[in-house]
């Protein structure tokens, strides 16, 4: 027995993308629907309402409970791998995924998320613009588009800054609001930066703020942000824009229907309207959905699975796909050491270092740089050559002293990213992974690593390390269905509908043909609000 | 053929070196104190437990665990002793009852006499512990 369902406009997906479609079709006068496997933080750890990370650390009874969870994966697997800095508050959003959406690969790791919110609710909060060059890539037309962006911007609400950053950053959009401070040993580079810009710029490397959808003012009842530097445990005051903030509204005013607990397994399009076929993931029972407009936003990967089950079940396809390539530098602002770290402190992104190595090629590599805060010194003991008992009182004054810059490359079609997929009508589809880097290109990634290291240090810090968490890692994907200036069968046109469909639409960056280096999150809610204007 | 009354039933050899381990393993950061957590650790290694030479001399000779520690810091970073001790390094941070060590706001490291002091100790506990992998 299958239970039916009806509604005018079905959102497949919750994450950032999926709510933005939502967002902008409420108020269209249709019955609109937005679905996801439903994962929930129901289980998460509660945290206080008040007090900061040092506040909790001492007074909370339940210690083990809020900072460590229950599951050991963390210490016993083999690399750091996809999602570490989850925290236990946070490891819902990558739940259930291992068994209810299985993959095979030796070289790629990704992330996926079966929870609301889907992996937006671990967003780091990040807001770039694109260039033309780079929306062009995409295969987006450029014109009109920052509209969109402005649209978005005015609804989540961005705290920025005008400086060096800005061409690159969120913050040339109008009602931007100001950023949160800079930490002790992030404004000691910043103020570096300021010193020896001439030379740093001269080499294509731009220093400053980055953009976050965060409010460090009031603003549609959040915020503001006062930096209890609990960013990842909690969202405080839901200063932190994440879809799982704007879903309740939706829903209690905006008429918008929540549906949790399926999981999309295909659809069938007929002259009348799309049905949608799902499995409650509780009970395993078969659910249908009939809609007159579909619109996939479940992410690249997962758009992928539901139209190869769709369109040739139980055949294998191979989907091309695209991810950026990530890694981690570490430093040592020798002059911290030992210090305090100061009372203002910060788990988010502090600052953003893009390389803009030609100016007219769409080809800007980005760091984000944080302070090592509110983590617990568990999740980097390990890295250090000493005796772990002998680490803590070293960790407590190398700590204060750290910046990790997490660098994202651009990522384009030459090398080769494959998603093959066996869809299937009844079981789950067999799904196998292939982002194949050979060494010249590893090799290319490193020199541009590199440069970033050696601009980072002419800061008047220590480079550390160089980690590479592996591909997938970035958590950043594209292109499993191509967009084109014309129909191509598995891709999309640039309205954003599916090929060979007329009622079927694609809202998130399975379309783009290029995944920029630049945060691609904003771009993708930007996108989301286009396709959902076309539908 | 041997017979087993109700409250003699033999326990699972792994079981029982899974618990010795995590005995030891919290003693080493916890002390005494330890031995409450016990059942969090074993509940969190439970599913990634295997035996490993290193872990099993250290349960037999506990005094060795500390170079070990070092000796596996700078020689085994990956081992499965390693592993372990991590484990039970996590929950001493969450649960020992001097905190403060573990929070640099409240109480700022040494500085660079500490660190090179700390580090020069850890690599001379490595010396032995190093000799000592060697034969594990």
């Amino acid at each position: 027995m299958i239970e039916n369902i009806e509604t005018d406009i079905l959102i497949v997906g919750s994450g950032c993308t999926g709510v933005i479609a939502a967002m902008s079709l409420a108020g269209s006068g249709k019955r609109v629907m937005l679905l996801d496997p439903g994962v929930g933080p129901e289980n998460a750890p509660r945290f206080p309402e008040e007090g900061t990370f040092e506040k909790i650390r001492l007074s909370e009874a339940d210690q083990l409970k809020l900072f460590l969870g229950n599951n050991g994966s963390f210490f016993f697997q083999e690399s750091l791998g996809t999602g570490a800095q989850f925290t236990s508050s946070r490891k819902f959003i990558s739940e259930k995924t291992d068994e209810l959406i299985p993959y095979r690969s030796k070289n790629f790791s990704p992330m996926e998320s079966l929870a609301t919110g889907g992996l937006g609710e671990g967003w780091g909060l990040g807001c770039c613009i694109f260039s033309d060059a780079e929306i062009q890539a995409c295969g987006i037309i450029p014109d009109g588009f920052k509209e969109h962006y402005q649209w978005v911007a005015d609804r989540i609400g961005i705290s920025g800054a005008k400086d060096d950053a800005e061409p690159f950053t969120a913050s040339a959009l109008d009602n931007i609001m100001p950023a949160f401070p800079t930490d002790a040993t992030n404004s000691r580079l910043l103020a570096s930066y300021n010193l020896r810009k001439e030379k740093l710029n001269r080499n294509g490397f731009f220093l400053g703020r980055p953009s976050l959808a965060l409010t460090t003012e009031k603003f549609n009842n959040r915020g503001p942000y006062t930096g209890r530097d609990l960013d990842f445990y909690l969202n405080e005051n839901q200063s932190a824009w994440r879809p799982s903030v704007e879903i309740p509204r939706l829903v209690s005013e905006k008429n918008i229907i929540h549906k949790r607990g399926l999981l999309v397994k295909y659809f069938h399009e007929s002259e009348s309207g799309v049905e949608v076929f799902a499995r409650d993931i509780k009970n395993n029972t078969a659910v249908s959905v009939s809609c007159q407009r579909l619109i996939l936003a479940t992410g690249p990967l997962g758009n992928a699975r539901i139209v190869a089950a769709t369109l040739a079940p139980d055949k294998e396809i191979d989907f091309p796909m695209l991810c950026n390539p990530y890694y981690y530098l570490s430093f040592l602002n020798m002059g911290r050491l030992g210090k305090s770290p100061g009372e203002v402190k910060t788990g988010l992104a502090q600052l953003s270092l893009f390389h803009d190595q030609s100016a007219t090629e769409p080809d800007i590599a980005m760091a984000s740089i944080y302070s090592y805060n509110s983590l617990m010194f568990y999740r980097v003991v390990k890295e250090l050559p000493l005796a772990m008992k002998n680490s803590i009182p070293v960790l407590r004054s190398l700590l204060p002293a750290m910046s990790i810059a997490g660098v994202h490359l651009p990522a384009d079609n030459s090398i080769g990213g494959t998603m093959k997929v066996r869809g299937s009508l009844s079981e789950s589809p067999t799904v196998e992974y292939n982002y194949p880097l050979n060494s010249l290109i590893k090799q290319n990634h490193l020199l541009r690593i590199k440069k970033f290291r050696k601009a980072i240090s002419s800061l008047g810090v220590w480079p550390l390390g160089i980690s590479d968490p592996g591909m997938g890692s970035s958590i950043h994907y594209a292109g499993t269905l191509p967009m084109g200036k014309t129909e191509k069968y598995l891709g999309i046109d640039r309205s954003g509908k599916l090929a060979g469909s007329n009622r079927v639409f694609v809202a998130d960056g399975s379309g783009f043909n290029y995944l920029p280096a630049k945060g691609i999150t904003f771009t993708l809610m930007a996108w989301a609000r286009k396709v959902a204007l076309n539908v | 053929m041997p017979c087993f009354g109700k409250n003699q039933i033999p326990q699972n050899p792994d079981k029982m070196q899974e618990k010795k381990e995590a005995e030891i393993f919290l003693k080493y950061f916890l002390g005494s104190h330890g031995n409450q957590f016990v059942s969090v650790y074993l509940n969190m290694a439970n599913p990634f437990f295997r035996a490993d030479p290193v872990s099993s001399f250290a349960v037999k000779y506990p005094f060795f665990i500390s170079v070990l520690d070092a000796g596996t810091g700078l020689f085994r970073k990956d081992c499965l002793f390693r592993k372990k001790l991590h484990l039970a390094f996590a929950i001493s941070e969450c649960v020992c009852p001097d905190r403060e060590k573990f929070l640099p706001l409240i109480k700022p490291g040494p500085g660079i006499p500490g660190i090179v002091f700390h580090s020069v100790l850890s690599f001379l506990k490595a010396i032995p512990g190093g000799i000592l992998l060697l034969f594990l």
